[in-house]
């Protein structure tokens, strides 16, 4: 069990607001704990979660890949007549 | 014990002194919302107990003191009923800290799934043209 937290520093002025925006930015994609949302004692992720997140990675890569493959090979098709 | 009869006006709100963020405040068992100026409602000629939550976690609890005269605020110093455990205990099922912690870990699942998905596009797209 182990604890995954994100924490950008804090800025002024123009770093401030490009901090921010990273830190929303990393609170939707929820590498970055919402304290709003977050579990009482800091997320606690398991073995289980980190094979579920390289599954999930090799799943997207792989559907990715055949859908941009497949749809370049008709594209070529198409423009060949 | 007999009943203890409370005199408290309306109008009256406490202020929690250092309550960290991401808290919810319990007044009288029901979660109450903070005033724009971070103070909170007392109920009327009711005692009123306080307890400061983190999902499941109390962190903080108190009987709201008596104001001074005059005075229709309630300073209370927010004081952590306990330092955090060094050793985690795993959230029980169904808790809102295992929902919230499952919520986390599914929101990363598909971060992961989308950032795999955006490189599979290069690389698919790559071999298809080079074909």
């Amino acid at each position: 069990m182990s604890r995954m937290i994100i924490v950008p520093s804090a800025g002024t002025g123009a770093s401030a607001g490009l901090s921010s925006a990273l830190d929303s930015t990393l609170k939707t994609f929820g590498l970055r704990l919402d304290p709003a949302t977050a579990p009482s004692q800091g997320l606690q992720v398991h073995g289980s979660d980190y094979a579920a997140y390289l599954t999930a990675f090799c799943a997207g890569v792989a559907m990715g890949s055949i859908a941009a493959y497949e749809t370049v090979k008709l594209g070529k098709d198409i423009l060949k007549g | 014990m007999a009943n203890m009869q409370v005199f408290r006006s309306a109008g009256q709100v406490m202020q929690i002194n250092g309550i960290p963020a991401g808290t919810q405040v319990f007044i009288a068992g029901a979660q109450v919302a903070a005033n724009a100026d971070g103070t909170y409602p007392l109920p009327v000629n009711a005692a009123a107990d306080v307890v400061v939550r983190r999902g499941d976690a109390v962190l903080f609890s108190t009987r709201v003191p008596a104001t001074a005269a005059g005075a229709p605020t309630v300073v209370v110093p927010f004081v952590a009923a306990s330092p955090i455990p060094a050793a985690k205990v795993p959230y029980e099922i169904g808790s809102r800290d295992e929902i919230r912690n499952r919520v986390a870990i599914n929101k990363v699942l598909m971060t992961m799934g989308g950032v795999g998905a955006v490189i599979g596009i290069f690389i698919g797209g790559a071999r298809a043209w080079k074909e």
